[in-house]
């Protein structure tokens, strides 16, 4: 196994015992990115030299015997909507031409005080208003989109490009991409892990999460970006594996509709075989779906529109056309729409919590079929019916940015395409171990996801 | 709540009014935008009325 292939926990343990140095893990990524990023395009901007100093550095301190922290010399990049002291923010947006960060985001410095080190800044849709990331090619087959809008992360996480990405989720944006990509997304409770020095797109549904290979390296992640330190970790709840009399809840409408088939299938597989591990399934009627919808583009389209407000007029062809003409039409939006969804995201959320009373997650779909080829439109159903790919993609996400609860997408297989999908876990506010430990059973049952194939990068 | 369906003249004035500059070859793809969206958002109406019990200010979160 190549250093690049490495998880988080592997690599962090090789480190400790000085079997690795982060010399050479640093080294092998890079020369991962070097030999595949100009067809994916992950990145936005490389640190290749810094990166490599930071580790040379990094390596002295492990030679000293010191206490390493728990991300010492893991390199990690970071979602250009994020800031680094002295680094453009680029948001994939020429709206940003120019820009330098004048400090860094929380999360940077978390990580920084965890020892990671930053491989560089990767492609977001622009400024994270799009589930595709038009710049990005999906390491499994570069025809097709990684998913957005956290699309570099996720490609270079999948295809050994840094061993863990930060992302943003307003909708989906770290779920889609990870489970198009094949990875793992988390997006956590609203309020856990800090939004200061991130570019907002819609602030009240913004939320910003680890992208990483594996389960436990998301718990790991999610322990150095959260506010708050809790005895009870989430990487700690990963000790066993049990979970008997967990109340797995299997909704009955919304979430299992429209989906491919394959998906479908892989998904009740993995309730029977969560059920064999102790999971009890329920049968759960999942309240005011109807509203996830309207609710998060009334949200979306507003609050971006207010953020965007001076840039949207004043420079308005800086913007691509897709952004342009939401921003646009969200600047037209009556007050009153957007407090009508504002409205319905409280019920919305008073309802789920009532739901999370009984259960103690739920079980479906990250995404209902995979990646769509880039430049795709919409995707047309068995019933003939169609669908425009943000939607497609939205649809099973949204409600979580809405209630603010915590959702995890782990990989579930791969489609027949031999392009991957995931399932996605959705528990009650503050439930990451829970989901945690059920997306590592799911690792067990389906095994680790391979790196892509170097012929399907190359097709 | 019936929304109506825009045209690039109500657009225009819409523009005008939030300082928004809006080329003209641009505003029939607003208005086709705005309708559906409007529209869409307004399906939640129907949904409040189909829900158990009033809704009232309580409902609002504080703060954006």
């Amino acid at each position: 196994m190549e250093p690049f292939e490495l998880s988080i926990t592997e690599a962090s343990t090789l480190i400790a015992k000085k079997e690795l140095s982060p010399v050479e893990l640093v080294d092998s990524v890079l020369q991962r990115v070097w030999k595949l990023d100009d067809n994916i395009a992950a990145y936005s901007l490389l640190l290749a030299e810094p990166a490599l100093e930071r580790a040379r550095l990094a390596e002295e301190q492990i030679m000293t015997g010191a206490a390493l922290p728990p991300l010492q010399g893991i390199p990690i990049a970071l979602k250009d909507l994020i800031d680094v002291a002295g680094l453009p923010t680029s948001a994939s947006s020429r709206v940003q031409v120019g820009h330098v960060a004048e400090s860094d985001a929380v999360t940077v410095k978390q990580l920084q005080k965890a020892g990671a080190i930053f491989t560089g800044k990767t492609h977001t849709h622009e400024f994270a208003f799009g589930l595709t990331t038009p710049q990005t090619a999906n390491p499994w087959h570069t025809e097709h989109t990684p998913g957005g809008s956290s699309g570099g992360s996720a490609a270079a996480v999948s295809y050994g490009g840094a061993l863990a990405a930060l992302g943003t989720d307003t909708g989906g944006s770290i779920r889609v991409p990870a489970a198009l990509c094949g990875v793992v997304g988390l997006k956590p409770t609203r309020g856990t892990v800090s939004l200061e020095g991130v570019i907002p797109l819609a602030p009240s549904l913004d939320h910003v999460g680890p992208i990483t290979r594996t389960v436990k390296d998301a718990a790991l992640l999610l322990e150095a970006i959260s506010k708050a330190k809790v005895d009870n970790s989430s990487a700690n709840a990963l000790v066993d594996h049990e979970i008997t009399g967990t109340k797995l809840g299997v909704p009955v409408n919304y979430f299992y509709e429209r989906l491919e088939p394959e998906i479908e299938e892989a998904l009740a597989q993995l309730q029977r075989a969560l059920a064999d591990a102790g999971a009890e399934l329920v049968e759960v009627s999942v309240p005011l779906t109807e509203t996830i919808m309207p609710g998060q583009w009334g949200i979306m389209l507003a609050e971006a529109a207010f953020v965007h407000r001076d840039n949207i007029r004043s420079r308005p062809d800086h913007y691509g056309e897709d952004v342009r003409l939401l921003l646009e039409t969200g600047s037209l939006l009556p007050a009153q729409d957007y407090l009508m969804a504002k409205q319905a995201q409280a019920r919305l959320e008073r309802a789920w919590t009532e739901m999370f009373q009984k259960v103690d997650a739920l079980i479906v779909p990250t995404v209902p079929t995979v990646a769509a080829r880039r430049g795709q439109s919409a995707f047309i159903w068995q019933d003939g019916s169609e669908e425009p790919v943000v939607v497609a993609y939205v649809r099973f996400n949204a409600a979580a940015n809405l209630t603010g609860v915590p959702a995890l997408s782990v990989p579930a297989g791969r489609h027949s395409s031999g392009l991957p999908f995931g399932v996605q876990f959705i528990g009650p506010a503050h439930s990451e171990a829970v989901l945690l430990k059920l997306g590592q059973l799911v690792e067990g049952i389906t095994g680790r996801m391979p790196m892509p194939a170097p012929f399907a990068i190359c097709a | 709540m019936t929304i109506p369906a825009y045209t690039a003249e109500m657009i225009a004035d819409l523009a005008n009014r939030h300082e928004l500059p809006l080329p003209q070859e641009r505003r029939a793809a607003v208005a086709a935008t705005l309708t559906h969206v409007r529209s869409f958002i307004g399906t939640l109406q129907s949904a409040r009325q189909d829900a158990k019990g009033a809704i009232t200010e309580k409902d609002f979160h504080g703060t954006v």
